[in-house]
């Protein structure tokens, strides 16, 4: 099928000589072209580079992965026996199982307020659901309210772990229940 | 991508899989403006034409495909193509009339200095260059601005290279037919 050009052909056209065409091409060149903006160049390098990562995963392992790896290995190790110390000089681990444990309820003192307090623990052995509770209570400070005045806040924190025991099938179920609430009493001025 | 005079240098990795993104970033570099004023040419707006080059360098990301031919070309025909489909999105014309549309030069830039340095004469060939038809002008822009050889167009228009090549010199001539008719001495 024969198409008429959109733009035909002059009809005095001569093709440039490769002189002419030299020439006009050095001017062309000469000619300040508009720049993209720098946006693009962020726009590619954005795209680029994260595609490295998702696209395209690193299929070749770093050098010295094997040190690295070692490295790795020793720091979770450390990690993990700084908090193992932790937990244990803390007191946070479960505490001991015995029969007919002591009630002791104690509250904190507003004299030292930095101190956490064990305020209570019980203990009930087997075949009995195994109750663990703990929890202490920190002084929160004071808080001023124009219409009711000063009032003393403690903040209390508990963790409730309740365990059952199946001896004879062999089944425990453990549920831990951390709960925090916030205890305010009102302070004579006078 | 074996045999391609023109390639980039890309780093294998012990492998011996070609990183794509490490091409298509190098060819960005180095053929930054080159896209770009290909895009401009047929978008006629520099917003699009942004998103052009920017579509195209992620589809050829996301494909992961290794180009047929030469690299630089197939970059080139991606943008080309983007840069259509913005066009198609727009719903306009292929053409877009010149009193609505950004020329491919620098010289409508506010700033005096710019404009100081543009010539007259340097200011008709812009003009001259900006009215070509679509086909001819997208030839010298990837001829003279982004320096690609003839084979390299023609594989970007997927198109022969004759016809190429016949449009890049009616371009020419026509530049030079428009220049020579605006230097002719006005007859009194």
């Amino acid at each position: 099928m024969n198409r008429q050009p959109s733009n035909p052909t002059p009809e005095n056209f001569t093709p440039p000589d490769e002189e002419q065409s030299a020439a006009l091409e050095a001017e062309l060149q000469t000619l300040s072209l508009r720049q993209p903006s720098d946006m693009l160049d962020a726009r590619i390098t954005a795209s680029l580079s994260p595609a490295t990562a998702s696209l395209n995963p690193p299929v070749v392992a770093p050098r010295h992965w094997h040190l690295a790896l070692t490295v790795a290995a020793a720091v979770a190790l450390l990690a993990l026996a700084g908090v193992s110390y932790y937990i244990q000089s803390t007191g946070t681990s479960t505490p001991p199982i015995v029969d007919n444990p002591p009630r002791d309820n104690r509250v904190a003192d507003p004299k030292n307020p930095q101190q956490p307090v064990v305020v209570q623990a019980t203990h009930h052995f087997d075949p009995k659901p195994i109750y663990l509770h703990w929890s202490r209570e920190m002084d929160a400070g004071t808080l001023e309210s124009e219409d009711s005045g000063p009032a003393h806040a403690i903040r209390r924190q508990d963790v409730l772990h309740r365990v059952w025991v199946d001896a004879e099938r062999g089944v425990m179920i453990q549920l831990i229940e951390p709960r925090e609430r916030l205890m305010v009493s009102k302070q004579n001025v006078f | 991508m074996s045999g391609h005079s023109n390639g980039p240098r890309c780093e294998i990795d012990p492998f011996g899989r070609l990183p794509v993104h490490a091409w298509l970033d190098e060819i960005y570099r180095e053929h930054r403006q080159g896209l770009f004023s290909l895009a401009l040419s047929v978008t006629r707006q520099p917003m699009s034409a942004e998103d052009a080059v920017h579509d195209a360098i992620v589809r050829l990301a996301k494909s992961n495909a290794t180009p047929e031919g030469n690299a630089v070309a197939y970059v080139f025909r991606s943008v080309r193509n983007a840069a259509i489909d913005q066009l198609r999105k727009r719903g306009r014309s292929r053409e877009t009339p010149l009193e609505y549309a950004t020329n491919l030069f620098a010289s409508t830039s506010p700033a005096p200095e710019a404009q100081m340095m543009t010539t007259e004469s340097n200011a008709q060939l812009m003009r001259a260059v900006d009215a070509l038809p679509e086909a001819q002008r997208q030839a010298i822009v990837m001829k003279i601005f982004a320096g690609l050889t003839f084979q390299q167009i023609a594989q970007a228009c997927d198109e022969p290279i004759s016809t190429v090549a016949s449009r890049y010199q009616r371009g020419l001539a026509k530049l030079k037919h428009t220049m020579e008719g605006q230097h002719e001495p006005a007859t009194v």
